[in-house]
């Protein structure tokens, strides 16, 4: 190397170049290369290097919380290009809704998905509360990390909220105003709370545009941030839950291929080998260093996790394509304030609680979803536990899960009712 | 996982293949495409064929301005030879339009007279509209709906359905429930000012046809229509669009800002020419003349029309007084209070002209034999057999009675049947027929009722009944504020809390509680009469004998009654006022 290359050389090592320039490592061979890999990648290096194989077992997690930020990928995806071709305005927004449903390339497969997706996205955040509250994962270290997840929770009915109004036809105008009115059953500041949403007193132009503002900017940021700080903290509490004690040398013979990585193809694990190196990237709390005294129940986050993940991304991303193909988005008249249809029904999702609404409006509307959520955010302060943690239906959970059980058979009876068996002016009507 | 990835992956490929596939070999491409290659056949010169061999399918659209609000009409991507008059055989979407002259394509587009959706490009979505779609194509047959959007001169020949329609909504009586802005004021049903802009086209024809096809509890008449008539009526009703494209709003503002008239002059009913004709006529013939038009016979009978929902006139003659027929005519309900008639919004001589033909008009003989009475005079109300169920009984309130129902029949003197026969039964649609039948002839229909119909052999009227002749107790507040404690107590349950024979027992007694609010009935009946029914029941019904069920001495009857009687003003002088404000129904 005494001479730098020339001109001609630089030209042949030019692909070469630009590809490793790009990606800095070869696809890995070894498990220092896996690990550098996950370590250099801006969109890998959210991921520890190595995942503990627990965490790594389909019937554990059932990938919901991957599935759900899928779905708020194509969510951002697909509301970006509708975003294109949308008016916030009372006289075109329905217009534009048309012309999206007909003529724009591609533009009902955009509307479909996104409007599919964001219900799903709704659906599945709901289940993977479910399932972190069955797993009992929300205990300590997690508590925050569930308070954070409840409050993504919220954001997303309420993202979900807010596009419901934007195609300004009958169904969307009157969903909003019957949302909005449950709002307005608040004691004290009810009516204000109401007025500052819509901007008026009724569902309008200003309505229209603070709903448009908060659904394609304030919450998308909003919750991307919050999947931060939830990714993050995933990380920093210590991974997913899983059994206290599943890595004792007991317990080893419960995963004695993850241990050796034969049924993930991989070479037999790291700590056999005693071939681990390591920098201080900080100064442990505690009387001695972990590293190295305690049993390795991990394997290497390249290939095992990325392929779960993506696998996961593309049944979402098949399973909406799908019904976007199958299933036309609703689109109804255009709103006529003067017209209601009856009944007008909320969401789906809210529809639970205008059923509580037609009992009495202030508990139903305010005071019992007020608690729910309160409660919700306690859980993780009044279980303090330890026993059962990263088991689903643990025996020692028992009265938890019951409790938590018959919260969700409420909410979904309650929906039902409200979705099926209810008709004009509110009555009971059987759907067959 | 890794197989599954893969798997996964390939078929989410496929899937957009799919969704590529739906864009790019759309079905308008396809019209286009074959339109192209038809006209170049059909070209006269090289050039022109040339032209149309290098066209490529692309979006046709009409921007339509001039026929607010804006419209775009995307139709013509499909319908690509509508102005291209050779054409003419050829099958749809190639078809082209009948020229009608002064109505361009560029400036009035597609959807201002089709409706439609203009703005999609695919036929479900253009001509169906989606789900909810309150403005599909409108049927070819009803397209007159929609010229009368701008050609708005009342009577305009070019729209001669419309017109009949027109006719129809006052000849059927439409107008008297009602409201279309500036051309009537009813209040009875919903306003019908935009129903064409509302309502699909299917919906406004079902509607007629069946008035309870979607409403079940609706109390709108059905109509005896053809089916030119029903499509008459249909369209004119799909063409009240309120001022949906050009009609001038300042008209519209004003029509809605004109105070509710006490009537309506007969030019808007029967148009201007033909009013000042039928006024030109003596009244008799005036009334002859005005009956068809304002609606009487679409429910009413009058010799061989029938409407099927209202009582006969043929007889009116013989039954009422010119009194009665004028105060019917301006509030049907002080007579009958369930009548189901709404109030005319005709001028006083109307009405006037009306009553002097009905009470002018000769009365048809009545002949032949008992049966053959009965089936001329009450089987229209009563039914056939006599069970109550005649063509118009659904709309009459009370309901004809079950001549059939042993118990009740059996219990009343024959003397009192042949009263209800020759002298009617007040409050009710029950006429009396003394003067038409002759006290003869209604003893022996209701000799013959009673044995073949009821087949009830011999009247037994109970006997050793002890009823007083006049009211133990004298009508005092004190006295009306016992009985409507008694009344709260036993009677709500059938004869609901206003008393109006509304109570929650009701739906399921047949037949119906006694509305006690009804005052032509109630001050028809002898005190003795009242009490007795209370006392002992009504046999036949489900009116409980509450003198002994309920352990009622005659007093408290006597406070009931005296609470009765205040409901409906027919107190005491002087106490009938105070007794009105302590009893106001809850």
């Amino acid at each position: 190397m005494d001479k730098d290359p020339g001109l001609l050389e630089n030209l042949k090592a030019l692909p070469r170049n630009v590809w490793g320039s790009i990606f800095r490592n070869p696809l890995p061979s070894s498990d220092l290369a896996r690990s550098q890999t996950t370590f250099s990648n801006l969109f890998l290096h959210i991921h520890p290097v190595k995942t503990h194989a627990h965490s790594l077992k389909p019937w554990y997690t059932l990938g919901l919380g991957v599935i759900a930020f899928s779905l708020f990928l194509i969510l951002t995806t697909t509301g970006v290009l509708l975003m294109f071709y949308y008016v916030p305005s009372v006289d075109q927004a329905h217009n534009r809704m048309l012309d999206l449903a007909g003529t724009v390339a591609f533009g009902p497969l955009l509307r479909n998905m996104h409007r599919w997706a964001a219900h799903g996205m709704v659906a599945v955040v709901i289940l993977h509360m479910v399932r972190v509250f069955f797993t009992g994962s929300y205990r300590a270290p997690r508590e925050f990390n569930w308070v954070v997840g409840i409050l993504l929770m919220l954001m997303t009915f309420f993202a979900s909220f807010t596009g419901y109004l934007l195609p300004w036809d009958q169904l969307a105008f009157w969903a909003i105003t019957v949302g909005t009115s449950i709002a307005g059953y608040a004691p004290v500041m009810g009516e204000q709370v109401r007025f500052l949403l819509l901007g008026d007193r009724v569902v309008g132009q200003e309505a229209l545009i603070r709903f448009y503002v908060l659904h394609v900017a304030v919450l998308p940021l909003a919750i991307a941030l919050l999947v931060g700080v939830h990714f993050w903290r995933i990380r920093k509490d210590g991974g997913l839950s899983r059994p206290e004690g599943l890595d004792l040398p007991e317990a080893q013979p419960a995963f004695p291929e993850a241990l050796e990585g034969k049924a993930l193809g991989l070479a037999p694990a790291a700590k056999l080998q005693r071939t681990k190196t390591f920098g201080v990237m900080g100064i442990v709390r505690g009387p001695f260093s972990k590293v190295g005294n305690t049993p390795d129940n991990t394997v290497y986050s390249w290939p095992n996790l990325f392929v779960a993940e993506l696998f996961c991304f593309s049944v979402t991303v098949l399973v909406v394509l799908l019904v976007a193909l199958l299933f036309a988005a609703p689109l109804e008249a255009p709103a006529d304030p003067t017209h209601p249809p009856n009944p007008s029904k909320a969401p789906w999702y809210f529809l639970g609680l205008q059923e509580m609404v037609s009992y009495s409006a202030f508990w139903g509307g305010v005071g019992i979803p007020t608690l729910f959520v309160l409660g919700l955010l306690a859980v993780p302060y009044l279980d303090r536990g330890r026993l059962g943690t990263g088991v689903w239906f643990s025996r020692h959970r028992l009265l938890a899960n019951t409790l938590f059980a018959l919260f969700l058979i409420v909410n979904l009876v309650l929906i039902v009712i409200g979705t099926f068996f209810r008709g004009p002016n509110w009555s009971l009507v059987v759907p067959w | 996982m890794r197989p599954a990835l893969a798997i996964i992956s390939v078929i989410v490929l496929a899937v957009h293949g799919v969704v590529f596939y739906n864009q790019f070999f759309a079905r308008w491409q396809e019209h286009q495409a074959q339109y192209f290659e038809q006209a170049a056949k059909l070209a006269e010169s090289e050039a022109v064929r040339a032209t149309l061999k290098a066209r490529r399918p692309a979006i046709e659209q009409v921007i339509v301005r001039s026929f607010p609000p804006e419209h775009v009409d995307r139709c013509q991507t499909c319908h690509i030879a509508v102005d291209d008059p050779r054409f003419e055989k050829a099958d749809q979407p190639l078809r082209t339009h009948p020229p009608i002259p002064g109505h361009r394509f560029e400036a009035f587009g597609c959807t201002v007279c089709h409706d439609g959706q203009g703005r999609a490009v695919d036929a479900k979505g253009a001509h169906e509209g989606g789900e909810d779609w309150p403005w599909p194509l409108l049927p070819k047959q009803m397209i007159q709906a929609n010229c009368v959007q701008c050609h708005v001169e009342p009577g305009w020949q070019g729209a001669p359905l419309v017109n009949a329609g027109r006719r129809l909504f006052y000849e059927r009586a439409c107008y008297t429930c009602h409201t279309i802005g500036g051309l009537s004021y009813g209040s009875i049903g919903p306003e019908l000012t935009e129903e064409g802009r509302r309502r699909r086209a299917d919906f406004i024809t079902g509607k007629i046809q069946d008035p309870r096809a979607t409403n079940p509890v609706s109390t709108m008449p059905r109509q005896d229509l053809t089916g030119e008539q029903v499509l008459a009526l249909a369209t004119f009703l799909k063409s009240q669009q309120g001022s949906r494209i050009s009609r001038a709003p300042l008209a519209q503002y004003q029509a809605s800002q004109q105070a509710r008239p006490e009537w309506l002059p007969l030019s808007v009913i029967v148009g201007p020419e033909e009013a000042t004709a039928v006024e030109s006529l003596d009244p008799v013939q005036r009334g002859e003349s005005l009956l068809p038009r304002v609606g009487c016979l679409s429910c009413h009978k009058l010799g061989e029309r029938d409407g099927k929902v209202g009582p006969e006139l043929s007889y009116t003659a013989a039954q009422r007084d010119p009194d009665w027929v004028m105060t019917h005519f301006k509030d049907p309900k002080s007579v009958v209070p369930g009548s189901l008639m709404p109030p005319y919004p005709l001028p006083t001589e109307s009405f006037d002209s009306l009553t002097k033909y009905l009470l002018a008009r000769p009365v048809p003989e009545v002949v032949g034999a008992p049966a053959e009475q009965f089936r001329q005079l009450c089987a229209r109300c009563h039914g056939e057999k006599g069970q109550g169920d005649g063509v118009i009984s659904r709309y009459l309130d009370p309901r004809p009675r079950d001549l059939t129902k042993l118990a009740f029949m059996r219990s009343k003197t024959r003397e009192r049947l042949v009263k209800s026969v020759m002298e009617g039964v007040p409050g009710t649609s029950m006429a009396p027929w003394g003067r038409v039948l002759g006290p003869e002839r209604s003893g022996a229909l209701v000799d013959w009722v009673l044995a073949d119909l009821t087949r009830a052999g011999a009247s037994k009227p109970p006997a050793d009944r002890r009823v007083p002749e006049a009211n133990p107790v004298a009508y005092s507040p004190e006295s009306v504020a016992r009985g409507e404690a008694v009344f709260m107590n036993r009677c709500w349950g059938c004869h609901g809390k206003k008393a109006d024979g509304q109570g929650p027992n009701a739906a399921d007694i047949v037949p119906r509680p006694r509305n006690l609010r009804n005052k032509p009935f109630v001050s028809s009946l002898s005190y003795a009469r009242l009490h007795e029914s209370i006392k002992y029941g009504v046999q036949g019904t489900a009116m409980p004998a509450a003198g002994f069920d309920f352990a009622l001495d005659d007093e408290s009857i006597g406070d009931l009654i005296n609470f009765v009687l205040s409901l409906n003003g027919l107190g005491a002088p002087g106490a009938t006022k105070s007794a009105d404000n302590s009893t106001t129904p809850r």
